[in-house]
């Protein structure tokens, strides 16, 4: 004899749409399925066995949920498992997934700022400039960027990316990332900082280096930090919206 | 007191031999979710408290990992369920795991004086 009532019990489906919602666009649909379809199995198995020694089937279906445990934690659980797992390696089993994830990203902004600098310091503005060395050779006796009449459009540009760089990498990182984005993003910065630190003090007394990490410190580690926490909000958002 | 032994169970012992706990049940038998929470729960005279949902995320990944492998059982009422059962590659660690685990237990027993049974009455 089976006690429970033909057909899906309404407390029991709102549970797994619960559990469900937070894994949605994390977790592929197929587990995300079989995780649903054996938790459904399991609170009715509980609340089966419940009815068998009399009860109430509600208060058995309250006490089967509470026993499973909160559809947030059950899933958060689940999502943190699951993406620990997503890629074996031994970088990702050293760092964790979702710092190498954040780390490339702000890797990148850093990066790509170096290059846009150089450029700025070595690409003359006008083609009358011809080097007879290469430019490193040429820094090392000019460390201080060449007279070249100063074009806005690098200011402009160069500002413009200081700006915008952590928040495109946070924002990248949070899309990437479902659980702790902004942490990783956190955990990516602190050893750009550091190096951009021992950059800048290595070209004393040209003081952009320090400069750039100090901005890095007070500026892009926040503002990667905040980006990536609404990356992650925006893509559960859409995952949810079915877009 | 019941309360920080509980605690100390379900936090920092149980999270590192939980593994160990689901292997240990479905050497017995191939087991579904349900019943390997309940068993662990009824095995240790409740000591082990956990909520039973925690233990799916800790299933799928011991079978990505090769330790236990798994089939839909299809009943004639209810709900299908999943059952478990032990690889190969998990009994072995089982085997290992049970070994480094009497290591440590008797390594305990040594340092502090107390037997288990005497900490537990």
């Amino acid at each position: 004899m089976n006690p429970m009532p033909l057909g899906p019990n309404p407390l029991i489906e709102d549970y797994l749409d619960r559990l469900s919602a937070p894994l949605v666009g994390v977790v592929p649909a197929q587990d995300r399925l079989r995780l649903r379809a054996e938790a459904g199995a399991h609170l009715e198995r509980q609340v089966e066995r419940a009815l068998l020694t009399g009860g109430d089937e509600n208060e058995a279906i309250r006490q089967a949920i509470e026993a499973y445990g909160p559809a947030a934690i059950v899933a958060r659980e689940y999502i943190e498992t699951w993406y620990a797992n997503g890629v074996q390696g031994p970088l990702y089993d050293r760092f964790g997934r979702a710092n190498l994830t954040a780390f490339s990203r702000f890797a990148v902004a850093h990066v790509l700022f170096g290059l846009l600098l150089q450029f700025r310091v070595f690409l003359p503005s006008e083609a009358a400039y011809s080097l007879p060395i290469s430019p490193a050779d040429t820094r090392r006796f000019l460390p201080a960027p060449f007279p070249v009449p100063e074009d806005p459009t690098f200011g402009l540009l160069s500002t413009a990316y200081l700006l915008l760089a952590p928040i495109v990498a946070g924002w990248l990182t949070g899309l990437a990332v479902p659980v702790g984005a902004s942490r990783s993003a956190a955990h990516a910065m602190l050893p750009i900082v550091a190096f951009s630190f021992c950059a800048g003090s290595l070209v004393l007394p040209m003081t952009e280096g320090i400069a750039f990490a100090f901005v890095q410190v007070v500026y892009w580690l926040p503002a990667g930090m905040l980006a990536a926490h609404l990356g992650r909000a925006h893509a559960r958002l859409r995952a949810l919206e079915g877009r | 007191m019941k309360r920080n032994r509980d605690q100390l169970l379900t936090s920092n012992l149980l999270r590192g031999n939980s593994t160990l706990l689901v292997l240990s049940i479905l050497r017995d038998a191939p087991t579904a979710g349900f019943e390997i929470a309940t068993e662990i729960q009824r095995r240790s005279n409740q000591l082990i408290d956990f909520k039973q949902g925690t233990l799916y995320p800790l299933l799928h990944e011991m079978e990505r990992k090769g330790l236990i492998e798994s089939d839909w059982h299809l009943p004639k009422q209810g709900r299908p369920h999943r059952v478990y059962r032990p690889t190969e590659q998990g009994l072995q660690e089982l085997e290992h795991g049970l070994r480094a685990w009497a290591d440590f237990a008797t390594a305990m027993t040594l340092v502090t004086g107390v037997k288990p049974e005497e900490q537990g009455a």
